[in-house]
């Protein structure tokens, strides 16, 4: 289990992360299971928790600080497919190319056989 | 101006997820610009044990996402409140390159200038930019969002 994030989050947005080394690059599974009882998901919305699309990114950048230590720099392409409600297991693919400042990360959200999120993005290294 | 008693009218979304402050200025169909004060003691920062880097603070970037695309969907709104028997909702579905050039902290004011770029059905499409006072903090060249149910009946 990953613990509470030591930086600013507006909750835990992975429970369990599964990383490979392959070389320089590597993959990530990220599982979350939607919490309709968390506080964020009670106000998104009162009487129906949905999992909030810009979670889908938390989760992302969750995994990717735990596994490297990266930074979210730019979402180049996201998209939504399906919403997650709760109860729902989340599972979050990734994979993170290893790129001159950074990683080039391609993921892919599923619940069960339905993929609920589509996402490139790049991530930079720690500066502090 | 639109205080943030008629953005409650304007958004389902509540707290700890409703993140526009206030409307300061609302061209129908073409643009809004919006506030959101960002706290110390906002939830996200709750967490942070003492000690930590001064990174630490730094601003989520999913809640700048949610920020800006609550501040697109009331641009999209136009002051018109939901129809109350429908169960569609306004529903963020995709963005590209949404590029992030500087961090926000406690005691910064973001101000989200969106620009509706157009319309197709039941899908919209903005652009706009996020600063704290004249530093730029974020880009986004398209959020797109739709009008839909939360999971259609199978």
């Amino acid at each position: 289990m990953i613990g509470i994030p030591a930086f600013a989050a507006p909750l835990r947005a992975v429970d369990t992360l599964d990383v490979r080394q392959q070389g320089d690059d590597f993959e990530l599974v990220a599982r979350i299971t939607v919490d309709g009882k968390e506080p964020n998901l009670r106000g998104h919305f009162p009487g129906q928790a949905v999992y909030p699309g810009v979670f889908v990114i938390e989760t992302l950048e969750q995994a990717m600080r735990e596994a490297v230590n990266a930074r979210l720099r730019t979402v180049r392409s996201v998209r939504f497919l399906a919403p997650l409600l709760d109860g729902d297991l989340m599972v979050l693919t990734a994979t993170a190319k290893r790129v001159r400042d950074g990683w080039e990360v391609i993921g892919k959200a599923v619940l069960g056989e339905t993929t609920t999120a589509k996402v490139r993005a790049t991530f930079e290294e720690d500066a502090a | 101006m639109t205080g943030h008693h008629d953005i409650r009218i304007l958004l389902p979304q509540r707290y700890p997820l409703l993140l526009v402050d206030r409307v300061l200025d609302l061209v129908p169909g073409e643009s809004i610009v919006t506030i959101k004060a960002v706290t110390g003691t906002e939830p996200c920062y709750a967490g942070i044990p003492d000690g930590a880097p001064a990174s630490s603070y730094d601003y989520p970037k999913s809640l700048m996402i949610e920020s800006f695309g609550q501040s697109a969907a009331l641009l999209w709104l136009d002051g018109r409140a939901p129809v109350e028997d429908d169960d569609s909702t306004l529903m963020f579905i995709g963005a590209r390159d949404y590029h992030f050039t500087a961090a926000a902290r406690p005691g910064d004011v973001l101000r989200h200038e969106v620009r509706l770029e157009s319309v197709l059905a039941d899908t919209a499409f903005a652009t706009g930019r996020t600063w704290v006072g004249d530093r730029l903090i974020a880009t986004v060249t398209t959020l797109t969002a739709t009008r839909r149910p939360v999971r259609p009946a199978a």
